[in-house]
C-alpha cells in the first residue's frame, strides 16, 4: 500500500498533463482539422520562456508563467499565419507537414537561445515544504497542483465549448468552414485565437510539469507522443473520452513502473494504445472515427 | 500477324516513354564518375552517406510516395536493420548480415502494419511514431550483445567471399551498387501495375476497390517493401560506421526522411537521390547551415510545402518542359500530396465484405 499512493497520485498527475496538452491539441483539431505536431513544443517553449524570465531576470513564478502563456499565446497565432493559413485548402498532408517544420524550427530556436544544457524550474512550493503526507504516501505538492489546475481547465474548456458563442463558432468552423463564414463566423480571426488557446493552454502544460523533471528541448515531445496516444485511445474529439484515457494512460506508466519493469515503463502506454487500435479502431469512447489527416 | 507492332506499341502504357532504366543508367554513370574524381576522405564518406540515405528515401517513397501511409516508422526500421546486421555478422558474414536485416525488418514491418491495418491515416501516423519510440526503448534496453544503452562496437567493414570492402573507394564503390540496386527495384515496381494501382489507391480509394485493385494487400506490400529498404540502409550504415548508438534513430531521423523525400521531390524517383544529397552535403558546405540546421530543415519544409510542392524534380521539370515547349501531361496536374483522405480507412473498410 506505501507503493500504491505514490503511484497513484504521480499516475493521476502525469494523466493530467498528458490531458491538458491532449486538450490543447483537440482544440486545433476540432477547429480546423489539423493535427498539429508543433504541440508537444509549444510545452517545452513555455517551459523554457518561464525559466529565462525567472533565471535570467528574476522575475517570479506567477509573473513568469503569465509571461510563458501570452508569448505562446502570440506565437501560436502566428505559427497559424505562417505554418497554416497558407496552405488551408491543399491537403492536410501539406499541413500536417507543415506543422512538423514548424516543430524543428522551435526545437532548434530552443537550443541556439538557451543552449543545449538542462535547466531546472523552481515549484511553487517553498523547499521545505514540498510534499504532503497523505495515508502514509508523501505527495509532491505539485503533482496536487497539476491536478487541481487540470481540473479547472478541463471543466471551463467543455463549458467554453458547449456553453459560449466562441465555442458554437469553434465547432461551426470544424464542422464547416465556407458556412460558418457565410453566417458571420470571423474564420480568420478564429483560426488565429483557437491555434493561440492551443498553445496557450500547452504552454500552461508546459510550466506545470516543469518542476517535476529537467527542462530539455525534448520536455514537450514525449508528453506529446502521450497525449496523441489519449487522443487516439478516448477517440478524437470526445473530450471526456480523451480525458479518461489520458489519465489510463499516466496510470499505465506509473504501475507499469512500479510493479512490472520501470526500464520499459515508457512504452507500455503505446502498447495498449496499439493494442486499442488493433481490437478498436475507433478508440474505446467512439467518438469521431475519422480524423482528417 | 500484320499491325500487331502498332498494337504492342499503342499498348505500351505511358509510363515506359519515362526512360526509367535510362535514368538508372544515368545515375550510375554520374555517381561513378564522381567517385572517380573525389579524392579526400571526408568527401569519400559523403558519398557513402548519400547512397545509404538514397536508399532510406527510396523506400519512404514506395511508403509515402506511392503507397500514401504518413509513417514515422522508416528511421526505427533503419535502426532495426542496422542491430540485425550487426548482430547476425557477429559469426556470419556480411551478406547475411543484409539478409537478416531484410528479413527481420520485412517481418516486423508485416506484423506491424498488420496490427493497425484498420487504423486509418492519423491513427496510423501515430501509430508508427509509437512504434519507433518503442524500437528505441528497446535498442537501448535490450542488451543480450550491445553494451549499456544499446552502443555496438567493432561491426566488421563489409566482406563479400574473399573480397574484403576495406579502403574508402571500394566501400563508397559498394554502397553505390547497392543504391542503383534499390533504384533498379523501385523502377521495376514503378513499370509495373503497382505503380498505377497505388496511384489510384491514393487518390480515389473507393474507385480503386470497385475495380477490384486487392487495396489492403497493395498498402501491406508497399509499407514492408519500404520498410525492407529502410533495414538494409541501416545494415549498411552498420558496416560503414563501425559502430551503433540509439540516437542514430530517434525520431529526428524519421523527419529528416520526410526532408529528403518531400524537398527532392516526392512524385518521382529521383527526388529521394536529390533529397539526400542535400541533407548530406548541405550541412557540411555551409557553415551557417550546420549552426542553424534545424530552423533551416523547418524552413525549407515549410517553404517547400507552400512554393514547391513537388520539390527539386519539380522545378527541373519545369524548367525542361519550358525548354521543349511541351504541354502537360495530365499526371502533372496532380498535387503529389493530395490523398484521397479516405484512402486508408476507406480502402481498408471497402475490402471486408
Amino acid at each position: 500500500m506505501e507503493k500504491f499512493m505514490p503511484l497513484l497520485m504521480t499516475g493521476i498527475a502525469q494523466g493530467s498533463i498528458i490531458a491538458i496538452t491532449a486538450l490543447g491539441f483537440l482544440l486545433i483539431y476540432k477547429a480546423t482539422g489539423v493535427v498539429n505536431f508543433a504541440q508537444g513544443d509549444f510545452s517545452t517553449l513555455g517551459a523554457y520562456v518561464a525559466v529565462w524570465a525567472t533565471t535570467k531576470h528574476g522575475w517570479s513564478l506567477p509573473t513568469a508563467w503569465i509571461l510563458a502563456i501570452v508569448v505562446l499565446f502570440i506565437i501560436g497565432a502566428l505559427i497559424e499565419r505562417i505554418a497554416y493559413a497558407p496552405l488551408r485548402g491543399r491537403s492536410v498532408h501539406v499541413v500536417v507537414i507543415s506543422t512538423l517544420g514548424a516543430a524543428l524550427i522551435i526545437q532548434a530556436a530552443i537550443v541556439r537561445w538557451m543552449g543545449p544544457l538542462p535547466y531546472s524550474l523552481r515549484s511553487p512550493f517553498p523547499v521545505r515544504e514540498q510534499t504532503v503526507t497523505w495515508f502514509g504516501a508523501r505527495i509532491p505538492k505539485q503533482n496536487l497542483l497539476i491536478i487541481g489546475a487540470t481540473i479547472v481547465c478541463v471543466v471551463l474548456l467543455i463549458l467554453l465549448f458547449q456553453k459560449t458563442q466562441f465555442g458554437r463558432q469553434v465547432r461551426a468552423l470544424a464542422s464547416d468552414r465556407q458556412v460558418a463564414q457565410l453566417q458571420g463566423v470571423r474564420t480568420t480571426w478564429m483560426s488565429m485565437l483557437t491555434f493561440g488557446m492551443s498553445a496557450a493552454l500547452s504552454a500552461f502544460a508546459g510550466v506545470l510539469i516543469a518542476p517535476t523533471r529537467s527542462v530539455t528541448v525534448e520536455l514537450g515531445f514525449g508528453v506529446m507522443l502521450y497525449a496523441f496516444a489519449a487522443a487516439i485511445l478516448g477517440g478524437m474529439g470526445n473530450l471526456v473520452g480523451v480525458v479518461v484515457a489520458a489519465l489510463a494512460i499516466g496510470l499505465v506508466r506509473q504501475f507499469g513502473a512500479g510493479y512490472i519493469s520501470s526500464t520499459y515503463a515508457e512504452i507500455f502506454p503505446f502498447l495498449l494504445m496499439l493494442v486499442v487500435i488493433a481490437a478498436k479502431p475507433q478508440g474505446l469512447f467512439g467518438g469521431e472515427s475519422r480524423a482528417r489527416l | 500477324m500484320p499491325g500487331s507492332s502498332t498494337d504492342a506499341a499503342l499498348a505500351r502504357p505511358p509510363i515506359y516513354r519515362r526512360q526509367q532504366y535510362l535514368g538508372l543508367l544515368g545515375v550510375g554513370l554520374i555517381s561513378f564518375g564522381l567517385l572517380s574524381i573525389v579524392q579526400s576522405k571526408f568527401a569519400y564518406g559523403l558519398m557513402q552517406q548519400w547512397a545509404i540515405f538514397s536508399i532510406l528515401g527510396l523506400g519512404f517513397y514506395l511508403v509515402f510516395g506511392l503507397g500514401g501511409q504518413f509513417a514515422f516508422s522508416q528511421g526505427a526500421f533503419f535502426g532495426l536493420g542496422a542491430y540485425s546486421s550487426a548482430w547476425a555478422t557477429r559469426n556470419l558474414s556480411f551478406l547475411w548480415g543484409v539478409g537478416a536485416a531484410i528479413i527481420i525488418g520485412c517481418l516486423v514491418a508485416l506484423v506491424f502494419a498488420i496490427i493497425v491495418f484498420r487504423a486509418d491515416h492519423f491513427y496510423f501516423a501515430i501509430g508508427t511514431m509509437a512504434f519507433s519510440f518503442i524500437a528505441i526503448v528497446v535498442f537501448r534496453e535490450f542488451t543480450a550483445f550491445s553494451r549499456a544503452s544499446g552502443e555496438v562496437v567493432g561491426i566488421p567493414k563489409p566482406q563479400i567471399a574473399n573480397h574484403a570492402f576495406n579502403t574508402d573507394y571500394k566501400l563508397s564503390a559498394l554502397l553505390i551498387v547497392f543504391m542503383l540496386l534499390a533504384l533498379l527495384l523501385v523502377i521495376l515496381v514503378e513499370r509495373s501495375p503497382l505503380r498505377r494501382e497505388a496511384l489510384a489507391l491514393n487518390h480515389h480509394s473507393q474507385v480503386a476497390s470497385t475495380l477490384g485493385i486487392p487495396t489492403g494487400k497493395l498498402r501491406l506490400l508497399m509499407f514492408v517493401l519500404g520498410s525492407g529498404f529502410a533495414a538494409v540502409a541501416g545494415a549498411l550504415q552498420a558496416h560503414r560506421t563501425g559502430s551503433l548508438s540509439t540516437e542514430q534513430f530517434s525520431v529526428q531521423l524519421s523527419i529528416d526522411i520526410f526532408l529528403i523525400l518531400l524537398l527532392g521531390g516526392i512524385g518521382s524517383i529521383y527526388g529521394p537521390l536529390l533529397g539526400a544529397a542535400f541533407v548530406v552535403w548541405a550541412p557540411e558546405q555551409m557553415r551557417f547551415i550546420a549552426n542553424y540546421r534545424g530552423i533551416i530543415y523547418g524552413a525549407v519544409l515549410i517553404i517547400v510545402m507552400i512554393l514547391f510542392p513537388k520539390g527539386l524534380v519539380g522545378i527541373f521539370e519545369a524548367l525542361w518542359r519550358l525548354i521543349r515547349g511541351k504541354r502537360k501531361t495530365p499526371e502533372d496536374g496532380l498535387d503529389p500530396l493530395a490523398f484521397d483522405e479516405a484512402a486508408i480507412d476507406g480502402g481498408a473498410n471497402a475490402a471486408r465484405p
